[in-house]
């Protein structure tokens, strides 16, 4: 139960990561229209979703090195 | 490993509530219990002190602000907790065992007060580029915010504590120099731009031809559908912060059963291989924008390159964690 949990909360912070980084690149591309966010910003997104993915990893990784035990 | 750096905490027994047992078996902590040892342990009010002033100069005065000393300060905090969550007291360190006086609390206090003034008279972040007096005096200011801690404790009660957390301050003073190396990549561009640019036209030309190489502050690798820009941004150094976050994340949970010394080579290493899979990164735009399709790496390359550095994270974690963790210590087996 408990890892099927772990693999949803993984699918769900990649399906963030990637969800997060098509809406900045929209943003982005707006930015011709004088709406968007810049690259800047981009970027801060960009590594906050991918630093919520890796440290989902870590941590899953942390759980089977202890199982395995 | 055997060193000034490595784990003893296999040997060392905890005493929690009066009940003697094996570290390894020793539950953590919970933080409450911990918090009502701040007597016997002042280091963490030190800490939990300097976080604190720290966080409210870069609120009350934004030009000190200083990602590199909040991280430093916050692993250090964190790394403190975690270890004294499972080890003991070490009664065997001459300490002295006070809490901080009120005296020395309004000391540290004021201390405060004319970094505060002196900031906010240079006012603008931008005086750190100015080449006049000013941006000396903010550069001063910005470094002189770690001192108001030292008047904290007395100087035997200082010196038990650099001893007694070595490993941590060590740590916590390596995120300090080299936590998003800005100004570092910004001084070696000029050069370090060539040798990127060098190395991805050497490797891109493996499964290219027609490669050309136009140097410049922003090189270019001109190819035969696909011109490839070198730009700062593409020097890798979010993914050496991306890749510094998360080691962190790493040493906090796993601080008291890492080996230290392959922590620290794990470090050096991870930093490395970071700005080489950023080379290797680049090398595959200009081969995919040149043989696949040049319009997929035009639309998707920036969220390529984060699940791309994200996936290199965890295939170093994936190989080096079992080498970098202590091994656990063996109970109910027999040497034979």
């Amino acid at each position: 139960m408990k890892r099927i949990a772990t693999s949803i909360a993984v699918l769900a912070l990649s399906g963030m990561l990637g969800a997060t980084q098509l809406v900045a690149r929209d943003k982005h591309k707006d930015k011709d229209d004088h709406r968007g966010v810049n690259a800047t910003e981009l970027a801060g997104a960009g590594i906050i979703a991918a630093a919520m993915v890796g440290g989902a990893g870590y941590l899953l990784l942390r759980r089977r090195t202890r199982l395995s035990k | 490993m055997s060193s000034g750096l490595a784990s003893t905490r296999s040997q060392v027994p905890v005493v929690v509530a009066g009940v003697a047992i094996r570290a390894v078996d020793q539950p953590a902590v919970r933080l409450p219990v911990l918090w009502t040892r701040r007597r016997q342990e002042p280091v963490l009010l030190v800490a939990a002190s300097a976080l604190f002033s720290l966080s409210l100069d870069f609120l009350l005065a934004p030009p000190l602000r200083n990602t590199s000393f909040l991280l430093a300060t916050t692993l250090f905090s964190l790394l403190v907790v975690r270890r004294l969550s499972v080890h003991p007291v070490d009664i065997a360190l001459d300490k002295t065992p006070a809490t901080l006086s009120p005296l020395r609390l309004t000391i540290f206090c004021f201390l405060h007060l004319p970094l505060f003034a002196l900031a906010n008279l240079l006012s603008s972040p931008d005086a750190l580029y100015d080449g006049s007096y000013r941006g000396f005096l903010l550069a001063l200011a910005k470094v002189l915010v770690f001192l108001p801690p030292a008047v904290l404790l007395t100087r035997r009660t200082w010196q038990s504590l650099l001893r007694q957390f070595r490993p941590e301050l060590i740590a916590s003073g390596l995120a300090l120099l080299t936590y998003f190396p800005f100004r570092l990549f910004v001084v070696a561009w000029p050069f370090y731009s060539t040798l990127l640019a060098r190395t991805v036209h050497f490797l891109g030309g493996l499964f290219v031809t027609g490669l050309g190489y136009a140097p410049g502050t922003s090189p270019t690798i001109t190819g035969p559908v696909l011109d490839v820009h070198i730009l700062f941004a593409c020097s890798g150094l979010d993914g050496l912060r991306l890749f510094q976050l998360l080691f962190s994340l790493l040493l906090v949970c796993d601080w008291d059963r890492l080996r230290r010394w392959r922590t620290l080579t794990g470090y050096a290493a991870g930093l490395g291989l970071m700005l080489i899979a950023n080379a290797i990164r680049i090398a595959a735009m200009v081969v995919v924008g040149n043989r696949i399709s040049a319009d997929l790496v035009v639309r998707y390359h920036l969220e390529a390159g984060w699940v791309y550095i994200t996936a290199v994270f965890l295939l170093l974690l994936l190989v080096s964690y079992r080498w970098l963790l202590a091994p656990a210590a063996n109970h109910g087996s027999t040497g034979a």
